[in-house]
């Protein structure tokens, strides 16, 4: 087998607060195939927006191991993480706060040209166009401010952005939460055709399930900082086993009025992420807890390709 | 809420004519009729002081002492002081001297300011903490006391005066400039830019500096009107512009001794003063108001 | 009419003067809404849903907005004819709204507590003492301790802030519940939690309900009406049934169409192409002709009107799908 693009080992992220140690993201482990898309799914304080900055080094790893290409990455240095960030990018949620708003379009998509590439003036405008139409903005709009744009149109140039070091891989991190409807269509269809054409490999960091499904290879759920399940996307909508996983489907509410599947509502809210005890952090909230539940435990292979954090798996 | 709403409606009409964030800003600078009224009486003064010796009808210096103490007139608008020299031509001449303070003292703030500021936001940690400790020091101490102690401890003189505005008026401005670069450092275009590669530096001055811009020029606009007040009262007291020079405050000082016959020396620089400094007041606020109207209505 | 609709809507046109030109944010609305009914109002950001939403409370902020034109009628009175003093009568007493951002919605300096129980005060004279014991009653009906009834906003999370919100709205038993977008800012499980409370408490207090979303999930869950809104027009109106099952205009075909969802697969999405249209420069005719893959030459030449489809379900298409 050819190694992984991204393979990330025991990576764990923890923040000092002053109530203690924060634990965002602790002891995840996942391969990416080149040209596939991890879905990592979860709700808001699940750490899977630290997950994609982590990885990306734009936060500093507490523990664990980052691997590109085969290659460890986790410690770098100051060169080789420039040459690194050429091939790794982001898109990020909201297309207003990630534009700075003094800059214009061809400003903001030129700037990693002129940076990495030294592209300069006509060049650099000529790289600019093209980068503008492969993400189907008007050529018009070059000169444009964002606040001048709307939401779709913004993310589109974040997308460009990201592209114009041609990177091999992508963290997308909810890139169309914030987007309406009928435009986050789009979006995520030109997600999808440049990943077709480029042979890009992504991250897609998401709440919304429903969006995970459609673009992902691979799924990991998040809670609080762990994986709880990581599966094949199909089989994770077909059988899914964690009760958080349960629970998370079945809250979305569907648009479909004649499904009339039994909703599993869960009670209370997410605990805290400073100091947790050991043992699953679902515990407080599960339906189907028991003592076993304080004890450690590890994401364990239940079925070929499906993982789950769970007693009642671990036999 | 409401004001949210009406915001993104306006925001998808944007699409079609290109319009800086200042052409808008403008738009609703020129509706507040009293940021209006500030401005032309600031530009009034402006206009004053570029052409001073065309517009003064004698000398800031021409003493005669056999007109002294004359009171307004057609020949003199103003009257005359002590020594005979003409109010008017010297308060014409003073708004030179005025603004020139105004402006280079928080020239001098607004610089270190963004500098320390800058520093202490973007780096934090401990060197954020030793130097707002400095700056903590700095504000305990009174404005005008501060500005008396350094501008003594420097010497009378205009240049001192300034120095002793700007270093006084220095702290303010950094720990303003710190707020805002704390909050800017945390969105996602400064983390954008990281990721694609651009130095500390490109970061504070293309991507955080730039956006510090509309509150610096309140804080500026507003920073002049009070260095001018603390200007004046530092000449008053005798440190500050040194006679002969006609310095508003300094007109002051000089024609307090003669205030309950000849009300004429005191009454008219201290017009000017305040004029001058309403309506700086007004155009910041305007100003504010204009630059960010989520804060306004 | 014989009998008296809690809410009607007629021919409702607002619009926004700004310095660019005028904003056309509702053009022409009408809707009824019967006691106990939830109605779902659904459009995607600058279709004017918030600003049905605030018409019918009258707190548009005027200016920049100006009430052009139409009837707002809540049990048989006109909202906009009334004056400030009947206003307040009604606002938070008989017609109460949920706003989308719980974080925001709420004063930081009182308790949660304080705050259910001044509207109670206010509105039902009742004693303090004995507005806080139903402020209280409030809180558990919502599902939050007693115990937290002094506590301050920023102990609680978002799904309680929401919860506490849902408590202040519904203290004086409204007619009618306004909820602008009261889950967007939730996360699912806790959405799916708000929305069950919304409902259950609905049931039990007789109240009438608009709920203005953005999403065709919530509104499948909760609502017994729909109507979708595109540029301050409402595109088609029925039961969630006939506007779900039998779609009959492209919009709402479009919308369907743009959902990714998580019980079929689908090869593609097919998204409405184009944009949201220039508020301040609609197109002429319908506004969706642009970006309509059944559009014909008459779509833009005249105003449309909605057509009735019986049973109490319109579109305003000429050329509707079937």
């Amino acid at each position: 087998m050819s190694t992984p693009l991204l393979e990330v080992k025991e990576l764990s992220k923890y923040f000092e607060t002053p109530y203690g140690l924060l634990h965002a993201v602790d002891h995840v482990n996942f391969k990416i195939d080149r040209g596939k898309t991890l879905g990592v799914v979860g709700e808001s304080g699940c750490g899977k927006t630290t997950l994609g900055r982590t990885i990306l080094h734009l936060l500093d790893s507490t523990r664990g191991k980052i691997f590109f290409e085969g290659e460890d990455i986790t410690h770098v240095n100051r060169k080789r993480l420039k040459e690194l960030r050429a091939q790794m990018q982001i898109i990020f949620q909201d297309p207003y706060s990630s534009l700075n708003p003094r800059m214009t379009i061809s400003e903001t998509i030129g700037e990693p040209l002129r940076l990495v590439k030294n592209l300069k003036g006509e060049e650099l405008s000529r790289e600019v166009r093209r980068l503008m139409d492969v993400v189907g903005l008007a050529q018009r709009f070059i000169n444009t401010y964002p606040h001048e744009l709307d939401g779709g149109r913004r993310q589109r140039i974040g997308i460009a952005r990201a592209l114009a070091l041609n990177p091999k891989f992508i963290v997308c991190d909810e890139p169309v939460s914030a987007l309406d409807v009928s435009i986050q269509a789009q979006v995520i269809n030109l997600l999808l055709d440049l990943q077709d054409e480029w042979g890009l490999t992504y991250i897609f960091i998401t709440h919304d399930l429903s969006v995970v499904r459609y673009l992902s290879d691979e799924i990991c759920v998040m809670y609080l900082g762990q994986v709880v399940e990581k599966c094949d996307a199909d089989e994770l909508f077909r059988n899914p086993l964690h009760s958080y996983t349960q629970a998370l489907l079945s809250a979305i509410p569907s648009p479909d009025i004649f499904d009339k599947t039994e909703r599993v509502l869960l009670q209370g809210e997410l605990a805290s992420p400073v100091n947790p005890k050991p043992g699953c952090r679902f515990y407080p909230r599960c339906r189907n807890g028991c003592e076993d539940c304080l004890k450690p435990l590890e994401l364990v292979e239940v079925s070929p390709g499906h993982h789950v954090a769970c007693h009642r798996y671990s036999f | 809420m409401s004001e949210n709403i009406f915001e993104s409606l306006i925001d998808t009409t944007k699409m079609q004519k290109k319009r800086s964030l200042w052409f808008n800003a403008w738009m609703r600078l020129k509706r507040n009729k009293r940021a209006m009224v500030g401005m032309v009486i600031v530009l009034f003064f402006i206009l004053i002081a570029v052409f001073a010796p065309l517009i003064a009808p004698y000398h800031f210096d021409d003493q005669e002492l056999d007109r002294a103490f004359q009171f307004p007139s057609k020949e003199h608008i103003m009257g005359t002081d002590n020594l005979g020299r003409d109010i008017f031509s010297r308060i014409i001449y003073g708004s030179r001297i005025s603004l020139r303070l105004g402006i280079i003292s928080v020239a001098i703030s607004t610089g270190a300011g963004i500098v320390i500021g800058a520093i202490s936001g973007f780096y934090g940690g401990k060197v954020d903490n030793v130097i707002m400790r400095v700056m903590d020091i700095f504000q305990s101490i009174p404005a005008m006391l501060l500005a008396i102690t350094i501008a003594a401890s420097l010497g009378p003189g205009m240049g001192n005066a300034m120095i002793a505005i700007g270093i006084t008026r220095t702290p303010g401005t950094a720990r303003l400039i710190r707020g805002m670069i704390l909050s800017i450092r945390e969105m996602e275009y400064v983390e954008a830019a990281r990721a694609i590669t651009a130095s500390d530096f490109r970061i504070i001055f293309r991507h955080i500096l730039p956006n510090t811009l509309s509150p610096i020029l309140v804080n500026v606009t507003l920073g002049v009107a009070g260095a001018i007040i603390t200007a004046a009262g530092l000449s008053f007291i005798g440190l500050g512009a040194q006679p002969p020079l006609p310095e508003w405050g300094a007109m002051i000082a000089g024609g307090r001794n003669y205030i309950q016959r000849y009300w004429h020396l005191v009454t008219f620089p201290g017009i000017a003063i305040m004029l001058v400094v309403t309506s700086l007041n007004l155009v910041g606020d305007g100003l504010r108001d204009a630059l960010d109207p989520r804060m306004s209505r | 009419m014989s009998e008296e609709k809690t809410l009607s809507i007629s021919d409702l046109v607002v619009e926004y003067h700004t310095d660019h030109g005028v904003v056309h944010a509702v053009n022409g609305v009408s809707l009824g809404l019967e006691a106990r009914e939830t109605l779902g109002l659904v459009g995607e950001t600058g279709a004017g849903k918030t600003t049905i939403a605030m018409s019918i409370l009258k707190i548009l902020p005027t200016p920049p907005a100006k009430i052009v034109s139409g009837e707002v009628k809540f049990e048989g009175q006109d909202i906009m004819k009334m004056d400030s003093h009947d206003l307040r009568k009604v606002r938070g007493n008989k017609i109460s709204m949920i706003f989308q951002d719980p974080m925001t919605a709420l004063n930081p300096v009182f308790t949660i507590g304080e705050q259910i129980a001044e509207g109670i005060h206010l509105h039902q004279n009742l004693k303090k003492g004995d507005a806080e014991i139903k402020a209280m009653e409030m809180l558990e009906m919502v599902g939050i301790r007693r115990e937290r009834f002094t506590d301050y906003p920023h102990q609680f999370s978002g799904g309680m802030k929401q919860r506490a919100i849902i408590a202040i709205a519904l203290a004086c038993n409204p007619k009618l519940l306004l909820a602008d977008e009261p889950t967007t800012a939730l996360d699912v499980t806790i959405q799916a939690q708000v929305l069950d409370l919304i409902g259950e408490l609905k049931e039990r207090l007789n109240t009438a309900m608009i709920l203005i979303t953005h999403d065709l999930g919530v509104v499948a869950k909760s609502c017994d009406k729909v109507a979708i809104i595109y540029a301050g027009q409402i595109f088609e109106y029925g039961t969630k049934f006939q506007v779900y099952a039998e779609t009959r205009h492209p919009y709402t075909q479009g919308l369907f169409d743009s959902l990714p969802s998580i019980n079929k697969e689908v090869p593609r999405l097919k998204p409405i192409p184009g944009l949201m249209p220039n508020p301040m420069d609609l197109p002429a005719g319908c506004p969706f002709h642009p970006r309509c893959p059944r559009a014909m030459a008459e779509c833009s030449e005249r105003a449309i009107n909605p057509t009735d489809l019986g049973d109490g379900h319109w579109v305003r298409c000429i050329n509707p799908i079937n």
